[in-house]
């Protein structure tokens, strides 16, 4: 034993070095570091699910967002055939208005010309008599009285107006 | 490259021959035993010692700085190296002896695990071995007269070249604690005593049981599981199986004494054996062959407190775990 060196005293001394070790090492450094390390993943752990729930949020947000966005789709959907609805009718209506008074004008126009050609044709009647009252009197003088001339005129040109 | 390489190589060469010319010196006495230093009031301050008290205070500055300013968030050099040993050896801790033991576990075999890595790297400091104090080289009787033949046949070669006057030796201030007994022995004592502490606080007075197996003598006497009387031949064999429970149960008892010789001699032998080694082969060859050495020195150093390390663990883990309980699996 002697020639191995021991000596109580020195493992004794050994052992009390040793116990200021465990015990500033335990105050120094495992308890410090293992509460850190506790903290950290406590730390993480509350920092994934926060993210999680954000994630989860933003889910929620943008499902809702979607269905609003379907719904405002739907409903200008709805607007503009609506709306296209009702520029065909307006559409129709007008067409109709315009055909109709194109009609009225129509007509009106050809009751004007009918009854410009009556004037035209009463006009040229009168005319045609009086030119042949005139020429009539040219070639038999002034025998014939105006009033039977006109007559005979009228029969005339009643005969060639058929 | 290649021509590098030659280069490195021939200046090695050249190295190594200069130093096996100009750099001999005397083979330094190589005692088991640590040197003393000083003697104070009666008590002897042997190297080992006074390296094991700047080893310790060594490792408590380093926490006690490294674990000043803790940081959640980005922390720095010293604190994740504090952080990664201090982690990785609980999470080691916690995957032997499962997650209720492992906080009462840690804290011992921890601290031994860094003191003893720091001890055996201590002492592979180079040039630690050549500062001391100049004393009177004193063996045993026996090996003085011994030396004393062999410098006589070898008489011109035993040229002093330390500073030391004729007659005295260099007695280096430090030497690996790990590479005295007394160290390693309270070491284990340390830890076979926190063993038997566990045992009994998990497992009371049953604790005993592991070594005093007298169960399996008495159930020769009873009636058998089945509640039927024993034949003769039943109660025979029963009793065989009996004494043989007796003995495996010495046998454990006898274990945990042997446990401490062996905790304490595998760490001492080791750690000395690396340090006679690296001391004789530098007497041989004093430069370059010894860093091929020197490297392996500081991973058996490692492996040294890792065995330590894990050894504590595993028998604290078996000491709490009781023998039915195993039985019953």
């Amino acid at each position: 034993m002697e020639a191995l060196g021991f000596d109580f005293k020195l493992i004794f001394a050994y052992f009390i070095n040793f116990a200021i070790l465990v015990v500033a090492l335990r105050a120094f450094a495992y308890k410090p570091i293992l509460n850190l390390l506790e903290e950290r993943k406590k730390k993480i752990a509350d920092g994934l699910d926060s993210a999680e729930k954000v994630k989860e949020q933003a889910e929620r947000e943008r499902a809702k967002f979607q269905t609003e966005l379907e719904k405002a789709r739907l409903s200008s959907q709805e607007d503009a055939s609506k709306i296209a609805q009702a520029t065909a009718e307006m559409r129709e209506q007008i067409l109709t208005e315009a055909r109709k008074e194109a009609e009225a004008i129509k007509e009106r126009a050809r009751a004007e010309i009918e009854a410009e050609r009556q004037s035209a044709q009463s006009d040229l009647r009168r005319q045609v008599a009086d030119l042949t009252v005139a020429l009539t009197r040219k070639v038999v003088g002034q025998s014939i009285d105006k009033k039977a001339q006109h007559d005979l005129v009228g029969k005339f040109l009643a005969e060639m107006g058929e | 490259m290649k021509n590098k390489a030659l280069i490195y190589a021939a200046g090695a060469l050249v190295l190594l021959v200069l130093g096996v010319m100009f750099l001999r010196f005397e083979l330094p006495v190589v005692s088991v035993s640590a040197e003393t230093l000083w003697t104070v009031g009666g008590f002897k301050i042997t190297n080992a010692y006074f390296t094991s008290v700047v080893v310790t205070l060594l490792i408590i500055i380093v926490a006690f700085v490294g674990t000043r300013d803790l940081k959640i968030k980005n922390p720095s050099g010293l604190q994740n190296v504090l952080e990664m040993i201090v982690e990785g050896l609980y999470n080691l801790t916690e995957g032997v002896s499962g997650p209720k033991w492992v906080a009462r576990f840690f804290i011992v075999p921890t601290t031994i695990f860094i003191y003893v890595l720091m001890s055996n790297w201590f002492g592979l400091l180079p040039g630690l071995a050549g500062i001391g104090l100049c004393q009177e080289h004193h063996v045993e009787a026996a090996h003085a007269e011994e030396a004393h033949a062999e410098e006589a046949s070898h008489g011109e070669t035993a040229v002093s070249s330390t500073t030391c006057p004729q007659g005295q030796v260099i007695v280096p201030f430090f030497r690996s604690p790990s590479a005295d007994l007394n160290n390693t022995l309270m070491l284990a004592l340390v830890t076979q005593v926190m063993a038997q502490v566990f045992g009994f606080s998990a497992l009371g007075g049953g604790y005993l049981k592991k070594f005093f197996v007298f169960g399996g003598v008495a159930a020769a006497f009873k009636p058998d599981e089945h509640g039927n009387k024993r034949s003769v031949g039943g109660m025979m064999m029963q009793l065989a199986m009996g004494v043989i429970d007796i003995f495996v149960g010495l046998l454990e008892f006898l274990s945990e004494f042997v446990k401490i010789v062996a905790f304490t001699f595998r760490l001492f032998g080791n750690i000395f054996a690396g340090e006679v080694m690296l001391i004789v082969l530098t007497f041989l060859v004093p430069v370059m062959l010894t860093l091929p050495f020197l490297g392996l020195e500081v991973f058996v150093g490692a492996v040294q407190a890792f065995v330590f390390f894990i050894l504590s663990i595993a028998f604290y883990t078996v000491a709490v775990t009781s023998h039915d309980h195993d039985e019953a699996h």
